[in-house]
């Protein structure tokens, strides 16, 4: 393992530095990339499959090919969507060779009595309802932030159809929100 | 047409965004690096090992041929071998080489 600056100063670097280090074969530098985006990218998968193991094994997976593959980023700047790109191809490869795609939350809430059913477990299990790529869509336009265009370049879907699916998605997302006791969505 | 995006789910999935902590996850990062990395190393000294008994396998054949070819050239210089070694020889020789000199752009002040 290389490691190019002392352990301290990895906090004061900006990002572009560090990933120009990483592109350059630095262990030390990626594993500070891993350590900055490793929330975010849990996240993301956290809401796109709903379980936490899973989530973090795709994340795992993720940041281990950003590792054999930084070389070929194209630019330091790119480095964030290319990993989030990298973390939803996972979750599609993942999504397409398992066929337990919707299972609503049954097995969940009976885990967690009603009174302590969350926010975040209502969202995830209402998530889950929609079909795989208006998922995607509307998590990466919601909990992203990304705009349509963004979305349509990073999924390959296209742009008209990513309109369509975070129209329909959110009005179907809203109504199931809805129908678990979310009065204050509507 | 600005993208449209509804304030209320927006405002439910920042709520739903956790601060997750990064020690565990880190270290079982690291050790699944660790094993990529012993992985890659046991395909390089295995693709290594490939190589080399290719390599001797092939070598009786190799060598066999190299002999023929040198032996069809040697036959077919023989006419040219006192030229060679000659110093009209030796001056083309070394016309010759400081022309690739030049053209390899070896001899140009750094």
């Amino acid at each position: 393992m290389t490691g190019s600056l002392p352990a301290g100063a990895w906090a004061a670097a900006s990002e572009i530095s560090i990933v120009l280090l990483a592109m350059n074969g630095d262990d030390a530098a990626y594993g500070e990339l891993v350590r900055r985006r490793q929330g975010a990218i849990r996240n993301l998968l956290r809401r796109l499959t709903r379980e936490a193991s899973l989530a973090d094994d795709l994340a795992q997976q993720t940041f281990v090919h950003g590792w054999q593959s930084i070389r070929h980023l194209k630019s330091p700047g790119a480095f964030g969507g290319w990993l989030r790109k990298l973390a939803v191809n996972f979750w599609l490869q993942h999504a397409r060779s398992s066929k337990q795609e919707v299972a609503l939350d049954e097995d969940l809430r009976a885990e967690h009595p009603a009174a302590t059913v969350s926010r975040q477990l209502d969202l995830d299990a209402a998530l889950a309802q929609l079909p795989r790529d208006a998922r995607l869509c509307i998590v990466l336009a919601y909990n992203e932030g990304m705009t349509h265009r963004e979305i349509s370049e990073t999924t390959s879907i296209p742009l008209g159809t990513v309109k369509s699916h975070i129209t329909r998605g959110s009005a179907r997302l809203r109504e199931l929100l809805q129908a678990y006791g979310e009065a204050h969505v509507r | 047409m600005s993208d449209e995006i509804d304030d209320r789910l927006l405002a439910l999935f920042a709520e739903a965004h956790e601060n997750l902590p990064g020690t565990e996850f880190m270290q079982s990062y690291l050790a699944r690096m660790e094993r990529v990395r012993r992985l890659q190393n046991m395909r390089r000294i295995a693709l290594g090992l490939i190589l080399v008994v290719l390599a001797a396998w092939i070598m009786p054949w190799v060598l066999a041929t190299t002999a023929a070819v040198v032996h069809v050239v040697g036959e077919q210089s023989r006419s040219y071998g006192a030229l060679i070694i000659s110093p009209a020889g030796w001056g083309v020789s070394m016309l010759i080489g400081f022309l690739v000199l030049l053209r390899t752009g070896a001899l140009r002040r750094r």
